[in-house]
């Protein structure tokens, strides 16, 4: 019996830019076991049912933090919170990313995929870089927490208004030539994890990268969060409990 | 604090309470003995099994409803000699009754799967004849009184547990489904399951859920549950293992006095994993609160105006 659900409060609120938001809360024992790329299964309220998934961007001593952007009902009553409100979640939840590498790691991160990376570059430190992919200047969120642990941090932008314009993954392609990086860990839209995969491939480097689904439970019972699988043994992996980190050879996008 | 009686008994099978948990929100008890311990349940339904391993729809498969949630899982599953081989032992290290929730194609696959079951170490077998997302079978037999009179009269035939038949609430009349299940040879009945739904995104105008359809499940159904559970209970003398949207103690005790003598908990575990756990405790907190000594008493206790 090692799993439960906390009451937490929370210790800080801030808005970071557009309809983005970060909560901290205040969990001890959440603290203390959440890893890297693990997620949360967090209530938003009676008008909602199931609760939603977040990621865990941070764990400072005994505070969790998560990013998020309000997209409909769940997150929006979540950025209307204020400190000293309590929160119900569920979690560490899934499976994280391993910063256990050895070697250097090149961490891509495409909008609110950025999040979840930033246990990564503070466990790797020096010995990896990020590039961080945004739509414009205007989105730009925690690339600072990033340039403060990683070596190199490159940041694009869509629409070119800050950094290099273009896509994370041909920026991260320039920098796959010129290292040896043991590992990619990425999170982001479905069409850069395709990516992430090519670019993998062709420089045979693993790659790690977080996938979303739907789903209800979070902890594995209802089978929901399906996402096929590349084994021809088997169907369906499910992104709670098998991610939602997977090797992108595992999954098929 | 009195002794309560929480013990219950359906067709022979001693459920220490009345609290089971409903296939296919409960796996096969892994996750959950991480968050309690399972020996606390009066029963547990698993998953529903197939005789050979289903992959199930592809996704998504799940969809957010007003005080509810759509499913269209569509009976992902090892296959029951995987469930006999590799999941049935770990639960067997619980002290709970075993129900073995399974779904066919055909009525043969319903009777070989009844045979393997029956010689495996489970306490029950509950007949799923009422899955609103596979395309074959499942809801197809539940639907007509002369398929269910058909499956249940064959499985009985060749089961040596006690078979319980899980209806299906999408259907014209109930009562008449009931009474097939009844005149087949059913042990107990099991209702409500999901009734089926859909949920469209407005951006994209593409339904939700891959399937397009799907279960709905959860305190949206409850009422239906209550309705259906008491129009069972008038009609046949089986026991009845009530659910459909319970998550709390006072909503198992009001579906027990509709009718039911067992109470599964569904789609409130996969909000809150301790559900099961809470709703026992508040089933019991409702009978000391009311002076009632034996959970029994308040099976079918509700009186109609
Ligand atoms: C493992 C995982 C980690 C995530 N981490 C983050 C994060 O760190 N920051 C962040 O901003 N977002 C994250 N998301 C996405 C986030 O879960 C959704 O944006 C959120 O559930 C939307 O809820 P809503 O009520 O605001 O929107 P609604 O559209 O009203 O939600 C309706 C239903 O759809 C589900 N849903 C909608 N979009 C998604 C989605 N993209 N993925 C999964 N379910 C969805 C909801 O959970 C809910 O059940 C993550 C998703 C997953 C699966
Ligand atoms: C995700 C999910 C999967 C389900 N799978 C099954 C199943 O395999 N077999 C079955 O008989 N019922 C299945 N059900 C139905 C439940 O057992 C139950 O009858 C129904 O959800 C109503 O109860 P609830 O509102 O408490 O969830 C499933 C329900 C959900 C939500
Ligand atoms: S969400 Fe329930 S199994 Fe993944």
């Amino acid at each position: 019996m090692s799993k439960a659900t906390y009451n937490a409060e929370i210790a800080a609120k801030r808005w970071h830019a557009g309809n983005i938001y970060e909560i901290i809360i205040e969990c001890e024992p959440l603290a203390r076991e959440s890893q890297a790329g693990q997620f949360l299964q967090v209530a938003c309220g009676d008008d909602t049912f199931l609760r939603r998934p977040i990621s865990i961007h941070n764990v400072d001593g005994s505070r969790v933090s998560m990013i998020f952007e309000v997209k409909g009902r769940g997150t929006r009553y979540l950025s209307q919170l204020k400190t000293g409100d309590c929160i119900n979640v569920l979690g560490p939840l899934g499976n994280g990313f391993d910063t256990d590498i050895e070697g250097d790691v090149l961490l891509i991160g495409g909008g609110l995929g950025v999040f979840p990376l930033y246990m990564v570059a503070k466990a790797k430190g020096k010995s990896c870089d990020a590039v961080l992919g945004y739509k414009s200047a205007r989105d730009l969120v925690s690339h600072d927490r990033f340039s403060a642990v990683c070596r190199e941090v490159v940041i694009t932008t869509d629409d070119g208004s800050y950094g290099i314009q273009g896509t994370a993954v041909a920026a991260a392609h320039s920098l796959v030539v010129n290292h040896h990086y043991k590992a990619i860990c990425a999170c982001g839209p479905l069409p850069m994890l395709k990516a992430v995969h090519a670019l993998a491939c062709k420089y045979n480097i693993p790659a790690w990268i977080s996938l979303e689904e739907r789903m209800a439970c979070g902890f594995g019972v209802c089978l929901a969060c399906a996402v096929k699988s590349a084994d021809d043994d088997v169907d369906y992996l499910h992104v709670c409990k098998h991610g939602p980190v997977f090797n992108s050879k595992e999954v098929i996008l | 604090m009195n002794k309560l009686s929480t013990a219950v008994n359906i067709a022979g099978v001693e459920f220490k309470n009345p609290i089971v948990t409903a296939s296919g929100t409960f796996g096969f008890g892994r996750e959950f003995s991480e968050f309690f311990d399972l020996s606390q349940l009066g029963a547990v339904s698993v998953k529903g099994l197939t005789l050979k391993p289903k992959a199930g729809n592809p996704p998504p498969r799940a969809a957010e409803t007003a005080s509810g949630m759509l499913n269209s899982v569509g009976l992902q599953n090892p296959g029951v000699e995987s469930f006999v081989k590799d999941e049935l032992p770990f639960l067997r290290g619980f002290d709970v009754k075993v129900i073995a929730n399974m779904a066919g194609t055909t009525v043969e696959e319903y009777e070989e799967m009844a045979r393997i079951l029956s010689d495996a170490d489970v306490d029950m077998l509950e007949v799923n004849i009422s899955c609103p997302n596979v395309k074959e079978g499942g809801v197809a037999f539940g639907v007509d009184e002369k398929a269910v009179y058909e499956v249940t009269s064959r499985v009985k035939a060749v089961s040596k547990k006690p078979v319980i038949i899980k209806l299906s609430p999408n259907v014209t009349d109930i009562k008449k489904i009931a009474k097939a299940a009844e005149d087949g040879g059913a042990d107990a009945l099991s209702l409500i399951n999901t009734l089926l739904g859909m949920r469209i995104d407005i951006k994209t105008r593409r339904p939700i859920l891959k399937n397009n359809t799907g279960g709905l499940s959860g305190p949206a159904v409850f009422p239906i549950a209550v309705r259906m559970v008491h129009d069972v209970y008038e009609t046949v003398s089986l026991p009845i293992i009530g659910m459909g949207g319970v998550s709390r103690g006072e909503d198992a005790a009001e579906l027990m006095m509709a009718g039911a003598s067992a109470v599964a908990v569904g789609s409130a575990a996969l909000v809150n994993p301790l559900a099961p756990i809470e709703i026992k405790r508040g089933l019991e907190k409702f009978m000391e609160d009311n002076g009632i000594k034996d959970v029994t008493e308040l099976t079918g206790s509700a009186k109609m105006w």
